[in-house]
């Protein structure tokens, strides 16, 4: 036994040809049927270029490949009209957290992976913690945020951790902390907590962004705002930029988390 | 699977032109870097092999693609060395498939499902490879430079894609962005969005250009290298291929671009090898198609360097430039319909591919010394092994050197047009994205060399004793579906080890290292 992949249409019933040619016309007729005038034109446009296109090129080959493939477009033709289903609008990747009263603060917890390879490799390499935190413009003294770990204070903000490109004065971009791997040793979660500096008296902002990994579930990051706390991910479906790496010397990344 | 060995096998003598474009480029590579002032990136050994070996590789594609350039240009139709000059052997012609080949070709339609399936969300090389991890964007989050789609984290580039898709599923208004030349692409997904949603119609439309890639490989292999499994080879090989499985989930035209590629090298075929070859209805469906390619994504740069490099010009320069001129039609015909409707149609690639052009000005002016530094600051190697690692180097050379001249040439003709404008791109960017679309040529070549190791193997064994041919199938098989799992092994080791070393070679080219 064999199969003819050709198909070519002197052995074939070459009416489908014809058929597929019908339904092509008959998929872009319904494509016509758009919301707007330039989803009208667009979808001519293309369906010249492309659906009118592929015929002439395909001339009277492949019949069978030809329907198959009239039938799919104007399945997909109609699907286009009939489902309702708007493109999705992405949550924005970037955007931030106005701290302007000393009562406001920023809490992210992150449960290391200790049982991964990843963690492990980096580990065993004598890696070195680091907490990033993204925060607009140079933080300088009073004019801060300080961070906690786990209760313990690490320190405050300074421009000499500032990590990463920043084209502007005012851009936003990570602040690189190192904290001690004692941290790690016998603490399940890395409770974190980033407030502004008791004697600053300027707005700070502090960057959020997407999440799809959070080690300690969707709203591990929450905001204070003096009198309750909130988290992003119910607001913005987003997360505090706060996380964790480890490193290796000369910043090699083992991994990153949050 | 037949193993027939390759007819029209060539002796050593038959090439000299190649031979002699590689030695000259080595030559010239060998003085170049004598003619650089001594530098830091000289220091070692390592430095001076990479910039010599991307040096003469670039000068290398050069040369030939002058040689096959001007031998289309002087032979005649009879004896010209170009593509599709010769009649093929008839085996291919009747269109007869085994079914044990339809069942195979479905196997590695699903192993395309798998690979672009296993590769979804936070395992898609292209995203994954922009986190802190892989240790080239470090400032950048933990996710990389990510996007939240349909729920899905995907690469996020794709943000930039959604106002045109908006457009086409009228959503939305026109709104210009760097993308309006690539309408094209969003137009498919805008047919797949309303079931499938906005992630995995971006997401589907890569696995149909997969799939579509991968037969069009097993009909180009079956046709180029007939009575061989070249052709079974080469599609799995593209189901496995390090391209695909980067751009598998990607919200971006890539994938697709790719597909088009191999469905264009598959037009070509039909429409400029026999009768209707230089015919001018042949010439404005190819021109036309071309230019449906070139509104997905880039195709078109490529695909007419090929037809032109692989058609012999002095019979049939009508049709290359009716080719050519229909292919600018449904470009600036889209263009036209597009700023009516306010897009900008600036920006983007444009921009970068001008930058680029600058760069070279700048690099010719600066004397020999500034071309060679070329080898070193742009990276040509680091691209060429970003796009294809070195075991499929070795074994394209083994599938090039065996190869019947027609297929060798064909294969050489995609491989320079590919390389030429990803290469030419170097002194903006190091992409080897746009090198892979080199990949029908090399993955031919590669199943060829993957072909002459099996059969390598089972002549081996029959040294052994083994001289019944149910043995020596079984060798051949066992050799070929080990190189398969071998190179498998290579694209999927993101998967098997959490290695992010060859999808980042692949996103940020390999640099100096080797």
């Amino acid at each position: 036994m064999v199969i003819d992949p050709r198909i070519d249409s002197t052995g074939w019933n070459p009416r489908l040809v014809t058929v597929a040619r019908g339904i092509t016309v008959a998929a872009i007729a319904v494509q016509l049927v758009a919301p707007t005038f330039e989803a009208i034109v667009s979808r001519l446009t293309f369906a010249i270029i492309f659906g009118i296109g592929a015929l002439v090129i395909a001339g009277r080959s492949a019949p069978v490949v030809q329907l198959a493939g009239a039938s799919t477009y104007l399945a997909a033709s109609i699907a286009m009209n009939v489902i309702a289903r708007p493109v999705a609008d992405p949550p924005s990747t970037l955007w931030g957290q106005i701290i302007d009263d000393s009562r406001q603060e920023v809490a992210h917890r992150i449960i290391p992976p200790y049982g991964t390879r990843q963690w492990h490799q980096g580990w065993v390499s004598d890696g070195q913690p680091f907490i990033y935190v993204c925060a607009r413009g140079r933080l300088e003294p009073p004019e801060t945020l300080v961070l906690t770990v786990n209760g313990s204070a690490i320190g405050a903000l300074n421009p000499s951790q500032m990590f990463g490109p920043r084209p502007q004065p005012e851009s936003v971009g990570f602040y690189r902390i190192p904290v001690p791997r004692d941290l790690f040793s016998g603490s399940p979660a890395l409770d974190i907590q980033v407030r502004p500096d008791n004697r600053a008296t300027k707005p700070l902002e502090i960057c959020g962004t997407i999440t799809a990994r959070p080690t300690a579930g969707l709203e591990s990051s929450q905001f204070f705002d003096g009198a309750s706390w909130t988290s992003p991910w119910a607001t913005r479906k987003g997360r505090f930029q706060i996380e964790l790496r480890l490193e290796g010397p000369g910043g090699h990344v083992f991994g990153a988390w949050y | 699977m037949r193993t027939t060995g390759l007819s029209n096998s060539p002796g050593v003598f038959r090439f000299r032109k190649e031979l002699a474009s590689v030695a000259l480029a080595i030559g010239i590579s060998v003085f170049l870097i004598y003619a650089l002032p001594i530098a830091d990136y000289l220091a070692d050994w390592s430095a001076l092999a990479d910039i010599a070996t991307g040096l003469a590789a670039s000068l290398s594609f050069l040369f030939i693609a002058i040689s096959t350039a001007v031998s289309s240009f002087k032979m005649r139709e009879t004896d010209a060395p170009s593509v599709g000059t010769h009649r093929h052997p008839e085996p291919t012609r009747n269109g007869n498939v085994n079914p044990l080949t339809v069942l195979m070709l479905v196997g590695v339609l699903c192993l395309c499902s798998l690979e672009w399936y296993l590769h979804r969300d936070d395992r898609n090389p292209f995203l994954a490879s922009s986190r802190p991890e892989a240790n080239e964007d470090t400032w950048l989050t933990a996710d990389g430079y990510a996007m939240i789609l349909d729920g899905h984290i995907a690469q996020n580039d794709g943000t930039f894609l959604l106002p045109m898709l908006r457009m086409f599923t009228g959503d939305a208004a026109p709104e210009p962005s760097e993308m309006d030349r690539r309408a094209g692409h969003l137009y498919l997904v805008a047919l797949l969005e309303r079931p499938f949603g906005t992630y995995w119609a971006f997401a589907v439309a890569n696995l149909l250009a997969w799939g579509t890639a991968s037969l069009s490989l097993f009909w180009l292999g079956s046709r180029f290298w007939p009575g061989t499994s070249v052709g079974l080879v080469g599609s799995a090989l593209v189901a496995t291929s390090q391209g695909f499985i980067f751009m598998g989930t990607a919200p971006q035209g890539h994938a697709v671009a790719y597909g088009a590629f191999a469905l264009l090298l598959v037009v070509h075929a039909k429409l400029f090898d026999g009768p209707q070859r230089g015919s001018l209805q042949s010439a404005i469906r190819l021109g036309w198609a071309t230019g449906a390619g070139g509104l997905i994504y880039f195709v078109h740069i490529p695909f007419l360097l090929f037809v032109w490099l692989a058609t012999p010009i002095r019979t049939h320069w009508r049709g290359m430039a009716a080719a050519t001129l229909v292919t600018i039609v449904p470009l600036t015909g889209w263009e036209l319909v597009g700023t009516s409707l306010g897009l900008s149609f600036t920006g983007g690639n444009n921009d970068l591919s001008r930058e680029a052009l600058v760069n070279w000005m700048s690099l010719l002016r600066g004397g020999l010394q500034d071309i060679a530094s070329w080898g070193h600051f742009s990276s040509p190697r680091g691209v060429l092994i970003g796009a294809f690692w070195y075991p499929w180097w070795i074994l394209a050379a083994i599938g090039w050197w065996k190869s019947p001249r027609i297929a060798r040439n064909w294969a050489m003709v995609v491989l320079i047009a590919a390389f030429a404008p990803a290469l030419l791109f170097t002194t903006r960017f190091q992409l080897p994205r746009v090198a892979f679309f080199a990949y029908p040529g090399m993955l031919l070549l590669v199943a060829v060399g993957i072909d002459e190791v099996a059969k390598l193997g089972s002549r081996m064994i029959s040294t052994f004793g083994f001289r019944n041919g149910a043995a020596r199938r079984t060798v051949y098989l066992a050799v070929v579906l080990t190189l398969l799992i071998a190179l498998a092994t290579v694209t999927n080791r993101d998967l098997i080890t959490g290695s992010l070393r060859f999808a980042v070679n692949f996103h940020y080219a390999l640099g100096t290292e080797w």
